[in-house]
């Protein structure tokens, strides 16, 4: 994720202060990481000098002063052209478990063991993320939807491997 | 490594399925090889395998509607391998309870008939059994389409109407074969989540069969067979 257009595109969405800004993405984006105060002020202090935002005021209160910003028509104009922006990844990637499945057949190992014992592991990830999405806020659960359909990837390329185990052994023999 | 907690029910359960060196042929497939499988009391357990690998001719097996070449299968205290077509019949009736994927609903009969047909069929008078298919219908969401069709019906109403008949007569054991085959995505979600909440507070044990991982998800544990044989441990040392 690119947090600093996506940060950009929550000050357009609610124009507020920098302590504010930071809880809204930290609701909606930050998971188990969320933003660091010093991230958040070095963003918006780069998109005023970018001319991304201004500065429309200081709130005061009790603690230190709150800077309030909102969007300028060149962060709106940036916002929108990351949101036309594709996210389409046809890279190959040669993953952990690619190579296990490689090494385990030149070794002359029991591929379907290790494959099974993975797609249980993979199995039981699932699991936790389908009883933690049962109780979770919307966004979250969106989220999750993300996570499990990624751990499913991997189970149905196991599958795939495994369907392939005798011409892969014909090819690496 | 991430430590995995577990989940499902106490692992001290007792054991109320037990399936012993299974055995089946289909013509010239052999569609199970010495299968033993044992499932506790109040357990989720989701059969998976690729298509072919035996694991609907398990299920079956498990349920009483075919008998295995060799082998047996207990139940609680019943031996059903032992019984004769009709003591199975009147057994599937009476104690087990069926979820399938397409064509379970009798179209000629409303949702509320077709909920109470099994108890009707084990001998209940149908004012007695329509009270408890109300009772199932409204619990699952379907007040007010009692008298509804099932071609007045939504996939995911249907299919918790299927669900509603599955468990009227409160069985020991509830066997869903692909539950969610025909339905999308969300509406497949909704119905494994009442599938499942309804099986741990009734504490009824459920097979359910399955290639789909997110169905699989909502399972204690997995059993994977290939080729008519268990690849995953289907006993577990506490068992």
């Amino acid at each position: 994720m690119d947090t600093s257009l996506a940060f950009l595109g929550l000050v357009e969405a609610r124009p507020g202060h920098g302590y504010e800004l930071k809880q809204l993405y930290d609701e909606h984006f930050g998971g188990a990481r969320p933003l660091a105060y010093g991230q958040v002020y070095a963003m918006l202090a780069r998109f005023a000098r970018d001319d991304l935002v201004e500065m429309v005021g200081v709130e005061d209160g009790s603690g230190p002063s709150r800077k309030q910003y909102r969007i300028l028509p060149d962060g709106r104009k940036r916002v929108i052209e990351w949101l036309k922006t594709t996210d389409a990844d046809a890279s190959v990637s040669r993953t952990n478990l690619f190579a296990k499945v490689v090494i385990a057949l030149l070794l002359d190992e029991d591929v379907t063991r290790i494959l099974n014992a993975q797609r249980s592991a993979l199995l039981n990830a699932m699991r936790q993320l389908t009883r933690a999405k049962q109780n979770a806020a919307l966004l979250d659960v969106l989220a999750y939807d993300h996570a499990l359909l990624r751990v499913e990837a991997d189970i149905r390329w196991i599958d795939m491997a495994e369907a392939r185990l005798t011409n892969l052994k014909e090819t690496l023999a | 490594m991430t430590q995995l907690e577990h989940i499902g029910p106490p692992r001290v359960a007792p054991a109320l399925i037990t399936a012993r060196g299974l055995e089946k042929h289909h013509g010239q497939t052999h569609a199970l090889r010495g299968v033993d499988v044992t499932i506790r009391q109040g357990e989720i357990v989701a059969v998976m395998g690729p298509s072919g690998s035996g694991k609907s001719t398990l299920l079956h097996c498990l349920a009483g509607v075919i008998t295995p070449d060799t082998g047996e299968v207990t139940i609680g205290d019943t031996r059903i391998s032992d019984l004769s077509e009709d003591q199975r019949s009147l057994f599937r009736l009476t104690r087990l309870g069926f979820v399938f994927q397409f064509g379970q609903l009798l179209p000629e009969l409303s949702a509320e008939d077709n909920v109470a047909l099994p108890l009707m069929l084990g001998g209940t008078r149908r004012a007695r059994a329509l009270v408890q298919a109300h009772s199932w219908l409204e619990r699952l969401g379907l007040a007010g389409m009692e008298r509804r069709l099932p071609s007045e019906l939504s996939g995911g109403q249907a299919q918790r109407v299927a669900l509603a008949r599955g468990l009227v007569n409160a069985p020991a054991v509830l066997f869903a074969d692909e539950p969610t085959g025909s339905l999308d995505s969300l509406t497949a979600e909704r119905v494994m989540e009442t599938l499942t909440d309804v099986a741990r507070s009734t504490r009824t044990t459920l097979v359910i069969v399955t290639h789909d991982a997110r169905v699989a998800a909502y399972s204690d544990r997995e059993i994977f067979i290939r080729d008519g044989s268990v690849t995953s441990p289907a006993l577990e040392s506490a068992v």
